[in-house]
């Protein structure tokens, strides 16, 4: 048996033999992660329990860069963990000749340090039974409206805990909490059908809890239901818009933050080449920041262990920043932020968003209406739109309301996709909504793997193209 | 895999009070390589063991899981019983499937690729990467090769057992077509086979070329009808994937399904039938048993366009008085849900030659991006590797026109299937086919 082995039999602490294990690695760097998910899961529909539902997910990891080339293994067994590494060490030796470039990593200064989400609450089994009395209540009052036939409310209670050791030294604690929800309810009445659906969450567990928050969502999303029945899809057409921030949200993520990941930079996106060229009006702000208060997508390390900072991706208008692993940062010549993101432990770590935000400016909401003519107030964006990274994007929408003569009309109809360029459309801000009105979401990215994130800004006017109906 | 453990969870759980009780576990081993740019850009060795415990104490039930190892299966095991005590009563649980017969599902597991090397995988990215670079103009974006050899076994209190093993190898492909130094067009497809007996070489070679035929795109021609070809990739999104949700009994069952009043009523073209059949040699789906024991089958659902079925679970069969049809979906980390197995639209006899023949002047779309309301059927997106197609020819693409309509609307206007199907996501099989009544829209 070896000594690293005996180690863990013996009983030694855990980080002492991961700190040993990366420590004697022959790779030229090496990372061993851990990470412990523990879920709880709620679903109720239409006021019977879907799945009460409580998961310990626990992992380990190791990836090996050995001449230049990157090889990933993981496990769910600890005294597997170094055979994990050397797996991950075979694969990046045997892989390196079917590879065309050397890897290179942007040099950092080994730390060790921790970061924990504000205020986690300790889920326990009385939690879960409060919650589930919870939901329960806000569902019985949901399906109470008139025309609401069935309502489907998830919740999610995800906590993190994950070390981190490099062959550096470095060595990283971090445990994280987020609440991510998601409610659909569906309106029937007279042979026509509705339905509608909303995402939430962030790190704000213990607010869910003792605020009528979750009361408020379920009855929002209940009455726009029901307000989509009957209704039709607006006609197809390039139009004058007003956005609201989950949409500002999504398209800022979808075509600019998607664009200024590095790896799909340097893959040809559009903004490859365009540091310090504008691209946008000066009003234009956009930044993404790990560091988010409370944000769906914060944390404090990523996971190569570099420590997060704010990252401006367009500075009044111009081409600013890129978010980088510590191999593109080498490529590009800049300081990575902490943007390698892995979902669990048997996913590598890729350049990923965390919140990012359309800047506020100084429009009220009516402002903001009464430029547009003719043309429609869009709401609702929907996760899981695409951009080709290029700032061509489609995104869904929950449902849109008729503009006419700078007042909004009440003519609602069933949500459009809605398509453009983000660059034209960032081009064509007459107007950005002021702090007040800035929404900040939750979201789940499905780049490769999942990552939680947030997605957010001011509502903004501007053209886009309306794909609804003929 | 020690079933021991199953077993100890199982005897934790009934100590602890529960009614029932049912333990999964799963095991498996993948490996993937990322293609990226042109390149190899890195692979992974990933190998998870879980298990999961369906827990019910007076018509009460929760789910636990972990990874395995796991300090204290009996303390999950009573988590469980807790959990289960303290949720609220399910006036609609009966039981858990209380026997089964697994049966016999022929090509879902295949040593060779269960024991592929690294260098095998290798070989399958190279034989990727050097197609797509031989058609001009074209290269790879992005795409991944998947292999899985995965492990699931069952049991729960009432002496249903069972265990199967299956290998997966799942490709995805997308290119670009770079003439001008940016991509101009991008194709994508993908590909699954349960065994090694394939050849990727086809299969990139399609994919390249579909992205060099998107070169030159031109707008969408006025004038046209609203009648269309449509291949299986948007056939399968925007016509069927709303169809499986229709038919599954949870939707069905409390009242979300527009057929919830119509089973035996014509609701969709003569020319289509469906079934799901999770016995299907070498499918995406297939299995001898479902995620909760009960034997797999062939489940008619649409016979020439009525509704004649529903996708089970013990859950729901239960409830509607009926035998499960094995469509319990679940891994050993989640709760039970219904859905498809291999949810297969019966080709018709028509070739893509008499599919253009039929259309005349039109569209063709082959690819589909956008917004599908499974509930409502609404649909809006834009049709990516759209051609126009005249007197049965294919002329020119066309830039990303929108497509819109309503999906339980568009399969009563299906006018002719074609002659065969294609496996695509979510485990549906389908033909293209010609349809009306969707609308086209610059």
């Amino acid at each position: 048996m070896s000594i690293i082995l005996q180690y863990l039999y013996n009983g030694h602490l855990e980080e002492d033999v991961m700190e040993d294990i990366v420590l004697h690695s022959d790779a030229e760097h090496a990372i061993l992660r851990k990470k412990e998910r523990r879920i709880i899961m709620l679903i109720f529909k239409d006021n019977r329990p879907d799945t009460v539902t409580s998961t310990f997910g626990n992992g380990y990891c190791a990836q090996a860069l050995v001449q230049g080339s990157w090889g990933f293994a993981s496990t769910t067994q600890k005294e597997h963990m170094k055979e994990t590494l050397e797996r991950a060490e075979f694969l990046a030796a045997h892989s390196r000749r079917y590879k065309l470039r050397k890897i290179e990593l942007y040099p950092v200064t080994s730390c060790t340090g921790t970061w924990e989400s504000p205020g986690i609450t300790e889920v326990n089994e009385a939690t879960i039974t409060e919650l589930c009395e919870l939901i329960r209540s806000c569902q019985e009052e949901v399906m109470g409206l008139p025309g609401i036939i069935s309502s489907t409310i998830n919740i999610n209670i995800i906590t993190d805990v994950s070390h981190l050791w490099t062959s550096q030294g470095s060595s990283i604690a971090q445990r994280i909490q987020r609440i991510v929800g998601t409610m659909s309810m569906v309106a029937r009445e007279g042979g026509d059908m509705a339905s509608y659906y909303t995402e939430f969450g962030g790190q704000y567990v213990s607010e869910l809890m003792s605020t009528d928050l979750l009361r408020e969502k379920s009855m929002h999303c209940g009455k726009i239901c029901q307000n989509l029945l009957h209704r039709s899809l607006p006609p197809s057409k390039s139009t004058e818009v007003v956005l609201d921030p989950t949409l500002v949200g999504f398209l800022v993520h979808e075509a600019v933050g998607h664009a200024a990941e590095a790896d799909i930079a340097l893959s040809g996106s559009c903004l490859l080449g365009k540091s310090g060229h504008r691209i946008a009006p000066e009003s234009v702000s956009i930044t993404d920041n790990p560091q988010y208060p409370s944000g769906p997508g914060s944390y404090g390390y990523d996971e190569e262990g570099v420590p997060t900072q704010p990252t401006m991706l367009i500075d009044e208008g111009m081409v600013s920043g890129f978010l980088h692993n510590r191999e593109t940062a080498h490529i590009m010549d800049a300081v990575p932020h902490g943007h390698a993101r892995a979902w669990n432990f048997s996913c590598e770590p890729v350049i990923r968003m965390s919140n990012t935000y359309l800047n506020s400016g100084d429009y009220t909401f009516s402002e903001l209406v009464e430029q547009v003519q003719d043309g429609y107030l869009i709401a609702a964006g929907h996760m899981g739109g695409e951009s080709d990274y290029n700032g061509e994007f489609t995104i869904g929408t929950g449902y849109c309301e008729k503009i006419d003569g700078g007042s909004l009309t009440g003519e609602i109809f069933k949500g459009p996709v809605v398509t453009g360029n983000a660059f034209q459309v960032l081009n064509t801000i007459e107007g950005i909504g002021n702090q007040d009105l800035f929404e900040m979401r939750a979201a789940t990215c499905g780049k490769t793997q999942p990552a939680f994130v947030g997605v957010g800004g001011p509502p903004i006017k501007t053209c886009v193209t309306v794909r609804g109906g003929g | 895999m020690n079933e021991r453990v199953a077993e100890k969870a199982l005897k934790a759980a009934e100590q602890a009070g529960a009614d029932e009780v049912e333990v999964v576990m799963e095991s498996s081993h993948d490996m993937e390589i990322v293609l990226k740019r042109g390149e190899i850009h890195s692979e992974k060795d990933c190998r998870t063991a879980a298990l999961g415990i369906r827990t019910v104490v007076s018509n009460k039930h929760s789910f636990t899981s972990c990874n395995l190892p796991y300090p204290s299966i009996d303390s999950l095991a009573k988590h469980g019983v807790f959990l289960a005590k303290k949720n609220v009563q399910d006036p609609y649980w009966h039981h858990l499937p209380m026997k089964n017969t697994p049966v016999e599902v022929k090509d879902i597991y295949d040593p060779s690729l269960a024991h592929l090397t690294p260098d095998q995988l290798f070989a399958y990215a190279h034989i990727l990467l050097s197609t797509v670079q031989s058609v001009e103009y074209v290269e790879v974006k992005e795409g991944h090769i998947h292999i899985a050899d995965e492990t699931f076994f069952l049991i729960n209190n009432h002496a249903v057992s069972g265990q199967f093993k299956t290998t997966t190898c799942e490709v995805d492909l997308l290119c670009t077509a770079n003439r001008s130094g940016h991509a101009e067009c991008m194709a994508y497809d993908y590909f699954c086979s349960k065994t090694a007996d394939f050849n990727l070489e086809p299969f990139a070679h399609a994919v390249a070329q579909s992205a060099r035929n998107g070169l030159d795109a031109k707008k969408l021609p006025h004038g046209l009808r609203d009648s269309l070809l449509l291949m299986p990739d948007p056939v399968s999104q925007v016509l069927f994937t709303p169809l499986a949700w229709a038919v599954n009994a949870e939707s069905f069952l409390w009242k979300t399904s527009p057929f919830s009043e119509s089973m035996g009523d014509q609701v969709m073209s003569s020319l289509v039938s469906v079934v799901d059949d999770g016995t299907l040699p070498g499918g995406y789906g297939s299995r001898p048993m479902d995620g909760e024991g009960n034997n797999t089958a062939c489940t008619p659902l649409i016979q020439e366009g009525v509704c004649t079925g529903l996708l089970h679970s013990e859950y729901t069969s239960n409830i509607a008085g009926c035998v499960s049809t094995g469509n319990a979906i679940r891994t050993a980390t989640s709760d039970v849900t219904v859905g498809p197995t291999n949810f297969m639209v019966q080709p018709g006899d028509a070739s893509l030659e008499e599919l253009l023949a039929e259309l005349g002047t039109g569209i063709m779309v082959e690819r589909f991006s956008g917004s599908v309301d499974v509930t409502t059927g609404l649909f809006s997106g834009v049709c990516r590797q759209a051609h126009y197609i005249k007197n049965g020819e294919i002329c020119y693409p066309v830039k990303e026109p929108t497509l819109s309509g309503n999906a339980f609307h568009g399969v009563r206007s299906i006018q002719l299937l074609g002659d065969s199907a294609v496996p695509e996501y979510q485990g549906i099989v389908t033909p293209a086919c010609l349809v009306d009544g969707i609308t086209l829209s610059p």
